[in-house]
């Protein structure tokens, strides 16, 4: 069966887009993987509903707290961060972000993280280590919430 | 160049285009020429501003941030509005992460700025500070003396780190994050993180402070502004270089014992310390 131009010229541009799409989700799924087995937590499936979009959080317990990983280089608030913020906001728990070694967050992002009593802080996958984004050590809310849900296990 | 930041928070929910109207004309009306390029409610910013429309860009304005951007001089400013159905109320902000000054001659511009938007937003917390070099150096050499204990890595890491994120971002946004992120809601109800080049004091720290014991403050100068704030501009200026930034810090240090340095964040004391605070009123209309 020929195959039409415009098929074609989709095809490519999903193989494309595969090329450069995959490796950073993979990457991802192994920054995700190496921060779960580091603390003994298992990642969230329930959907969080909001004005502003649905979203699956990384970690997440009612009442509790909702965590996002990042290992991009830049990290900013994106619709996915926007929904999870919103979410966070809407439950009146604190959202925290973890973000890789060499991973940029825009300010905007920071103060949004802040305001829920959340905060950004970097997980270094190699060492198991973990310390605020900002330079000082995590605070103990965020300890909490993944002692939390390494209890619900 | 001079880096500059501003945090305003206010009470009110903030979520009218009015009060977008009101920040953009203000701005309009002290910096010219730091009109905004882009903006929008999420990153990436795509939409071009132009001042002749903004009411335009004003379409976005409320419903969770709103963003501006431009470059050189560089502007990057966030308004975040508060929930009003969250059970955790917190401040309405409008935060200039970045706010490059040509010259010094713009800083009494930047002050008239910062009072007339704490008027105007009847700020309960208001700041400008000069972001310098020497600053962050200071910071940093604290760091590095601090020892740490897991899961966080060693100081010596941690710092490392922080010089790699200054190669790359530059020295402003890091010292804006170790010193002024920590403006917000949640940490000013435990405790103030410090004073800054300027500072704006709204009716709840007056009611805390003192409205007398504000005005004597030894600063550089302390104004009473009409919604009932009290504007304390520690010095002059802030020069970047060693003396310059050691005679701000004693500035600082005097006028933190003056107002009462129970108010202040401390490492001494340890987490559950009892400071002195306010009592914030949120949630009103504007």
């Amino acid at each position: 069966m020929p195959v039409l131009a415009s098929q074609a010229s989709v095809d490519f541009m999903a193989a494309q887009n595969a090329s450069i799409v995959w490796p950073a989700i993979f990457a991802g799924r192994a920054f995700q993987s190496a921060f779960n087995s580091t603390f003994n937590v298992l990642s969230n499936t329930t959907k969080l509903f909001t004005s502003v979009g649905n979203t699956i959080p990384d970690l997440y317990k009612a009442g509790n707290g909702i965590l996002e990983l990042k290992n991009g280089a830049y990290i900013y608030n994106s619709a996915q961060i926007d929904a999870q913020l919103a979410a966070a906001e809407l439950e009146g728990v604190p959202y925290y972000l973890g973000v890789s070694q060499t991973s940029t967050v825009a300010a905007t992002t920071s103060v949004a993280v802040g305001e829920t009593e959340g905060e950004v802080f970097v997980f270094d996958a190699a060492t198991g280590t973990i310390s605020s984004y900002e330079g000082g050590e995590v605070s103990a809310e965020l300890l909490e919430f993944l002692a939390a849900l390494l209890l619900e296990e | 160049m001079i880096d500059c930041t501003i945090q305003i928070l206010t009470p009110t929910v903030l979520r009218e285009p009015e009060c977008g109207r009101e920040l953009l004309r203000a701005l309009q009306k002290y910096f010219p020429t730091h009109t905004p390029q882009f903006f929008g409610d999420t990153e990436p910013l795509r939409n071009h501003f132009r001042p002749d429309s903004a009411d335009a860009a004003l379409g976005c304005w409320g419903r969770q941030f709103f963003i501006l951007k431009r470059e050189k001089p560089k502007v990057l400013m966030q308004a975040s509005f508060a929930s009003s159905t969250s059970p955790r109320p917190r401040h309405s902000s409008i935060s200039f992460f970045d706010f490059q000054l040509l010259d010094p001659a713009q800083l009494s511009t930047l002050t008239t700025f910062v009072k007339e938007l704490a008027q105007t937003f009847h700020a309960d917390y208001a700041m400008a500070h000069i972001l310098s070099q020497n600053e962050l150096e200071d910071w940093l050499a604290r760091r590095l003396e601090t020892p740490t204990s897991r899961p966080a890595p060693p100081a010596s890491q941690i710092v490392d780190r922080l010089r790699t994120r200054i190669s790359r971002e530059g020295y402003a946004k890091v010292l804006w994050g170790v010193e002024c992120l920590k403006l917000q809601t949640v940490n000013l109800q435990r405790c103030l993180p410090n004073l800054y080049w300027l500072n704006v004091f709204g009716p709840p720290y007056a009611a805390m402070f003192g409205r007398q014991h504000l005005l004597e403050t030894p600063a550089a100068s302390v104004e009473t502004l009409a919604y009932g704030g009290t504007a304390i501009q520690l010095t002059n200026d802030l020069k970047d270089s060693k003396e310059g930034w050691e005679s701000f810090e004693a500035v600082r240090l005097k006028c933190r014992n003056h107002l009462d340095s129970n108010a202040f964040c401390d490492s001494t004391p340890g987490r559950d310390h009892a400071y002195q605070t306010p009592t914030f009123l949120l949630r009103q209309p504007h």
